[in-house]
């Protein structure tokens, strides 16, 4: 069976760049892996609301990515 | 199609429950094992700076001068200390610098403005080209200095020269515990040991010409910082500086040390609890740092003339360390007849 392929709409911030990603996996900590980024760095945002590292992405959704390293 | 969605939005949970109190976690601080909702992260980040504030007497002092710069570790800091120290009737007054970096500084000092109105506490904004005449930019080009090391000066400067004026106890910077080990790292490569020892989580007045520093967010990660202020609604500007070099070294450290921490959870919270407990041998370590008076401004100097003053006269022909000075002591009495007004008025 074909690995399930999500495809999400990624905004990074502070630098404003726009990804689409095709994930395989469904969890916040695999799309921050997947964009090489680590997980300390980062915290990936859905509509203005904060996501836990273990929560379940959708398919076609839109996210933001906060790089937390830059700044200040 | 959109329908099914919706309705899977509606069921979704949240993969993980807050381990204090079962609500949905936003969290996860692998170092600690904890999983935490919006509510528990805000007291786990201000338990951490209740630590700093405990230890460096900051809850005790009578007025401290807060460094804004706009951006989201000083806007985490000053909400913190503004509702933290509410009860402890410390006096706070918000300082920003608008360095003339173009749109990023007009950016950042509008947030810095709107921050500190939001907590209610006093804001004197500092324009150079409006007090000086002239811009970091300006300054730098014109001494031939790099960018960020006049930058860096002329911050260091007009905090000071504000707090002593204001006879403040303290001034309050926005560095985390990313900042501190990025600093601290790159000084121990060049056996600067006089450099780690002034990183500690607050550094000594010399009465009358410097005012000790404090960071409350010492013990605090930038992604911390940066959730803590999300979740509560802090504005701050989030933006590189368009001046900053293509690949300092702090931010390569920072993403090291990031990559590290994810391999093994905890290693960037001991090392800074570690260097907190050994600052008194890096101090002994370090030079004596003998202050002398400035001839021309009389704040803290190493040698005859302050690096502002000689800067300053270097680019302008006159050093201007005591034109600041003037300028900060106009402000305060505009901001005490101000205030004293009001307390008139509610009277």
């Amino acid at each position: 069976m074909a690995k399930d392929v999500k495809r999400l709409h990624v905004v990074i911030l502070p630098d404003n760049v726009k990804k689409n990603v095709e994930l395989e996996g469904s969890r916040v900590k695999e799309l921050v892996k997947a964009l090489g980024m680590s997980i300390e760095e980062v915290v990936v945002v859905r509509e203005g609301r904060p996501l836990h590292e273990d929560d379940i992405v959708e398919d076609g959704e839109e996210l933001t990515v906060i790089r937390a390293a830059s700044g200040g | 199609m959109r329908m099914v969605k919706s309705s899977q939005l509606y069921v979704r949970r949240a993969a993980a429950s807050c381990s204090v109190c079962g609500a949905p976690a936003v969290v996860r601080i692998s170092y600690a094992r904890l999983d935490l909702c919006t509510l528990h992260f805000r007291e786990f980040v201000e338990r951490k700076i209740a630590r700093i504030l405990k230890k460096t007497g900051l809850s005790r002092a009578r007025r401290v001068i807060v460094a804004v710069s706009g951006g989201k570790d000083s806007a985490a800091m000053l909400y913190a200390l503004a509702s933290m120290l509410k009860k402890d009737n410390v006096e706070l007054i918000g300082v920003h610098i608008n360095l003339g970096l173009g749109e990023y500084s007009e950016e950042s000092m509008k947030k810095a403005h709107e921050l500190c109105h939001r907590v209610g506490i006093p804001c004197i904004i500092v324009e150079l080209e409006k007090v000086l005449g002239v811009t970091v930019p300006e300054l730098a080009k014109r001494a031939r200095r790099p960018t960020c090391s006049v930058c860096g000066l002329v911050k260091r400067y007009i905090l000071n020269a504000v707090a002593v004026e204001a006879d403040a106890d303290y001034v309050a910077t926005g560095h985390t515990a990313d900042d501190i080990i990025a600093y601290t790292l790159k000084e121990f490569m060049f056996q600067n040991m006089d450099g780690v020892s002034k990183l500690a989580p607050s550094t000594s007045t010399v009465k009358g010409l410097a005012v000790g520093r404090v960071r409350p967010l010492y013990e605090v990660t930038e992604r911390e910082s940066l959730l803590y202020s999300l979740i509560n609604g802090i504005p701050f500007h989030h933006s590189e500086c368009p001046y900053r070099p293509r690949a300092p070294i702090e931010q390569r450290i920072k993403e090291f040390v990031n990559k590290l921490e994810e391999e093994h959870p905890g290693i960037k919270i001991t090392y800074i609890r570690r260097l907190e407990r050994n600052m008194g041998m890096y101090h002994s370590w370090g030079r004596e740092s003998s202050y002398g008076r400035c001839k021309h401004c009389g704040l803290a100097s190493s040698g005859v003339v302050c690096g502002f003053c000689r800067l300053t006269e270097k680019v302008t022909g006159k050093p201007l360390g005591e034109k600041v000075r003037a300028w900060i002591r106009g402000v305060l009495a505009s901001l005490r007849a101000e205030e004293s007004l009001m307390e008139v008025r509610g009277s």
